[in-house]
């Protein structure tokens, strides 16, 4: 069990790769955040970050969803927190954040 | 030793039904199946067989969402009376009202807890079958 969610974090960690560019892309241009594409990966990110391990990150997907889930304004500074933490995860293992 | 408690876990998300799948079976009472949506998951149930003893259903799916997999179990006579678990990260109370008024056993809120997962689907189930 512990190996298979070592393995199961290694993925979700390759994965916040490109749900980082998605997020850049929302951030760049906020009608992408209109995209169901942007809205699926946030509500993905809610449901899968905490129970890998990565708590905070779950936490502020799931303050973005629920924002977006009530045709809200998601605030530019919710969104830098979760690319810290999406940066941060998608960290190799030991290296430290610059 | 009675049967095992049968549960079938729909969740879109390829990490979160594999490890949904390694919280269950990890449980020696349970055994689990496991759909990436709700069209494989209607499949199964109707390949025939024992039909689940629990259903678990992520709410936000691409096609089909859990609300419309729930009603299309509920409309076949052999799963009409299973508890259907939705599993969710949007489980505000007032979600959690709307998923009760269709009548699911119950709400699991994403993420859960690895390790309490299975006796929570197991409490909610005794509950639903009184």
């Amino acid at each position: 069990m512990d190996k298979a969610l070592v393995s199961l974090r290694e993925r979700f960690r390759q994965r916040c790769f490109d749900d980082l560019s998605l997020l850049r892309a929302g951030m760049a241009e906020p009608v992408a955040m209109t995209e169901r594409r942007f809205q699926t990966m946030i509500h993905h990110l809610s449901g899968t970050a905490g129970v890998l391990g990565f708590g905070q990150m779950g936490d502020l997907a799931r303050e973005i969803d629920d924002v977006l889930s009530d045709g809200g304004d998601v605030r530019p500074a919710q969104l830098r927190s979760l690319e810290a933490a999406l940066e941060a995860a998608a960290l190799p293992p030991g290296q430290p954040a610059s | 030793m009675g049967a095992k408690l049968t549960v079938l876990y729909v969740d879109d998300d390829p990490d979160l039904r594999t490890l949904a799948g390694l919280c269950l079976e990890a449980d020696e009472d349970m055994a689990v199946r496991l759909a990436e949506s709700g069209p494989q998951a209607l499949a199964l149930l109707d390949e025939g067989g024992r039909p689940p003893d629990v259903i678990l259903l992520d709410v936000m799916m691409p096609g089909m969402d859990g609300p419309c997999v729930f009603a299309e179990i509920r409309s076949r006579p052999f799963v009409r009376d299973t508890p259907i678990i939705f599993v969710t990260a949007r489980a505000r109370p007032e979600d959690a009202a709307s998923y009760c008024a269709l009548g699911a056993a119950g709400l699991i809120a994403k993420p859960f807890n690895p390790t309490a997962f299975a006796p929570e689907i197991r409490r909610i189930a005794a509950l639903a079958r009184g």
